[in-house]
C-alpha cells in the first residue's frame, strides 16, 4: 500500500517535471522559430537592396570597361600615330638640311634658276624683281635666258632684275617691281607651304607595306 | 486515509509549482525573444548588406584590376607594333628623303 503510494507521488512530480520540461522546450523552439522568421525576413526584405547594390556594382563594372576599352584604342592608336609623326618629321628635317646643303652644291645654281621661273611664271611675267640672299647674288644667274622662259610659259614679255633687297632665307623671293605681290620660293616657305601634302607623301612611303 | 490525501494534494501543489515556474520560464525566454527579434531583424539587414556592399567593392575593384591588365597588356602591344614600325620606316628613310627633294626641285 505504501509503495503504491510513493509510486503515485513520484508520477505525479515526474508529471510535472515532464511537462515543465516541455513547455520549457516549446517556448525555445517558438523564440527559435521567431528569431529565425525574423532572420528570413530580413534577408527577403533586403533583397531589394541587395540586387540594386549589385546591379550598380555590375554597371559600373561595365563602365569601367567600356571606358577602359575606349581608353585603350586612344591610348595605342596614339603610341603608333605619335611614332609615325616623329618619323614623318624626322624626314622632313633631313630633306631642310639637305635643301639648306644644296647651296653648297654644283647643282644649286640650275635649282635657283628652276625656282625664278617657277616664281615668274606664277606672277604671269611681266617687270619682275628676284631677291636672293648676300651669298646667292654673286652667282652668274642667266637672267636673259629665265626671261624668255618665264614668257615662254606666260606668253607675257618678261623683266627680271636683281632686286636690292637681300633674304637671309636659301632659295629666291620674286615680286612685281610694286612689291605688291610676291611669290616667296625659298626652300623654308617651300616646306612650309607644302608641308601637309609632304607629310602624307612620306607616310605613304614610310608606312605603306 | 486522511493525511495520504494531505500528501498527494501537496505534491499536486508542488507539481503545479513546477509547472507555473516552467510556464514563467517559457514566457521570458518568448518575451526575450520578441525583444530580440527587432535586433536580429535589424543586425541580419545589416549583415546582409555589408556583405553586399562588400561583394559590390570586390565586382568594382575586380573591373578596374581588369582593365588595367587590359590596359597593360594593349600598351605593350601597341609598343611592339612602334617598334616594328620604326624599323620598317628606317629602312624606307632614305627613299622618303629623296621623294621630298625630288617634289620640292623638279
Amino acid at each position: 500500500m505504501e509503495t503504491s503510494k510513493n509510486k503515485l507521488l513520484d508520477r505525479i512530480l515526474k508529471d510535472a517535471r515532464d511537462e515543465a520540461k516541455t513547455i520549457v522546450k516549446e517556448a525555445k523552439r517558438s523564440a527559435e522559430i521567431l528569431l529565425k522568421n525574423q532572420r528570413q525576413s530580413a534577408r527577403l526584405n533586403s533583397e531589394n537592396t541587395v540586387y540594386s547594390l549589385l546591379k550598380k556594382a555590375e554597371n559600373e563594372a561595365e563602365i569601367i570597361k567600356g571606358k577602359v576599352a575606349t581608353d585603350i584604342k586612344r591610348r595605342a592608336s596614339w603610341i603608333v600615330l605619335a611614332e609615325k609623326e616623329r618619323l614623318v618629321t624626322n624626314v622632313l628635317n633631313e630633306a631642310k638640311n639637305r635643301l639648306l646643303n644644296l647651296q653648297k652644291s654644283e647643282k644649286y645654281l640650275s635649282i635657283l634658276e628652276i625656282l625664278i621661273v617657277g616664281a615668274g611664271t606664277v606672277l604671269g611675267g611681266d617687270k619682275l624683281e628676284v631677291v636672293l640672299n648676300e651669298n646667292d647674288s654673286n652667282l652668274p644667274l642667266k637672267l636673259n635666258k629665265l626671261e624668255k622662259e618665264i614668257a615662254n610659259e606666260t606668253g607675257v614679255k618678261t623683266q627680271l632684275k636683281l632686286s636690292k633687297q637681300k633674304t637671309e632665307a636659301v632659295g629666291v623671293i620674286v615680286k612685281t617691281v610694286d612689291g605688291r605681290v610676291f611669290v616667296d620660293n625659298t626652300f623654308k616657305a617651300i616646306l612650309r607651304r607644302r608641308e601637309r601634302e609632304l607629310r602624307l607623301k612620306i607616310a605613304r612611303i614610310l608606312f605603306r607595306s | 486515509m486522511l493525511e495520504s490525501f494531505k500528501t498527494v494534494l501537496e505534491k499536486e501543489m508542488e507539481a503545479e509549482k513546477i509547472r507555473l515556474e516552467a510556464r514563467e520560464k517559457a514566457a521570458k525566454i518568448e518575451k526575450e525573444a520578441q525583444e530580440k527579434a527587432e535586433d536580429v531583424y535589424r543586425e541580419t539587414c545589416k549583415e546582409i548588406i555589408a556583405k553586399a556592399k562588400h561583394k559590390s567593392n570586390e565586382i568594382t575593384e575586380q573591373a578596374k584590376i581588369d582593365a588595367e591588365s587590359e590596359m597593360q597588356t594593349f600598351v605593350r602591344e601597341a609598343e611592339k607594333q612602334k617598334a616594328k614600325i620604326r624599323v620598317n620606316a628606317e629602312k624606307k628613310f632614305a627613299k622618303a628623303v629623296d621623294a621630298v627633294l625630288n617634289e620640292i626641285l623638279s
